[in-house]
């Protein structure tokens, strides 16, 4: 399995599908990313990044069934497949690499 | 009377420029129940939009006939190219290019309405175009094999 880094935005989209577990489909994902991340969402930035990262094979999808609160639309769950959740690992000890022994970073004992 | 719905404009634009994501339309409308601003649906939507056009401009081509030429029949190329409606304009969604047209036809007559030749020679280049293509079908010069290059694009495409 080669070494796949996220950005920022796949790294908070794949977090939030772990964290919502099973439910995860637009809506929960979105508003996961803006109530934890604190960060404002465009449903249409987190379609196409969840469709590259399904390219890529970091999450799968389905289709449930239609509800009459969406206009009779189906919801797309996804799920992070275990090649995504390496990719997750490999990113935040890349990340955790680069964040340790930063002098700016570093908090006073004191 | 008061509108509860979302903006039936933002819709009918949602569904004919992100045509073939329901899920994203059902999130949307999910969305605007909760927030009920229309505001943020129509931001969302004009964004979903641009995103599309962002996402397919990588696949795109000047006017789509690479995945439609001949030599995509042989099942080695299958797979290779994406499956997508022939289209003869510039632009990544069906239609827009005739729009530019007729958007730089109004410009030229309100801003330079004197340099009206310069759209001519546009209109009637692609008339014949259109016009000898149509011909050239009905003869059967540019069909190949169990089918014509132009008729069938889909079939090239499709495992």
């Amino acid at each position: 399995m080669g070494r796949q880094l996220l950005t920022d935005f796949e790294l908070m989209i794949l977090l939030a599908i772990l964290r919502t577990g099973e439910d995860a489909y637009g809506v929960r994902i979105a508003g996961e990313i803006e109530r934890t991340g604190r960060r404002t969402v465009v449903m249409g930035a987190v379609y196409a990044a969840l469709d590259r990262l399904e390219r890529n094979g970091l999450v799968s999808s389905f289709v449930g069934d239609p509800t009459p609160e969406r206009g009779g639309r189906a919801k797309r769950f996804f799920q992070v497949t275990p090649r995504g959740l390496h990719a997750v690992k490999q990113t935040r000890a890349a990340l955790v690499a680069l964040w340790t022994d930063v002098p700016q970073l570093k908090e006073r004992s004191t | 009377m008061t509108r509860s719905g979302p903006p039936r404009l933002a819709l009918a634009v949602l569904r004919r420029f992100v045509p073939d994501n329901e899920p994203l339309i059902g999130d949307l409308l999910e969305g605007f129940a909760v927030r009920r601003s229309r505001s943020w649906f129509w931001r969302q939507v004009l964004l979903a939009v641009v995103l599309r056009g962002v996402a397919r401009r990588d696949q795109h081509t000047p006017l789509q006939l690479a995945g439609h030429a001949a030599f995509m029949r042989d099942p080695r190329a299958q797979g290779l190219a994406p499956a997508r409606p022939l289209t003869l304009s510039a632009s990544p969604h069906p239609a827009v290019g005739g729009l530019g047209l007729v958007a730089l036809g109004v410009l030229v007559a309100v801003v330079r309405p004197h340099a009206w030749w310069i759209v001519l020679p546009a209109l009637l280049g692609g008339a014949a175009i259109g016009a000898a293509m149509v011909i050239a079908r009905r003869r059967g010069v540019l069909s190949a094999g169990t089918g014509s290059v132009l008729r069938e694009p889909r079939d090239v495409t499709r495992r």
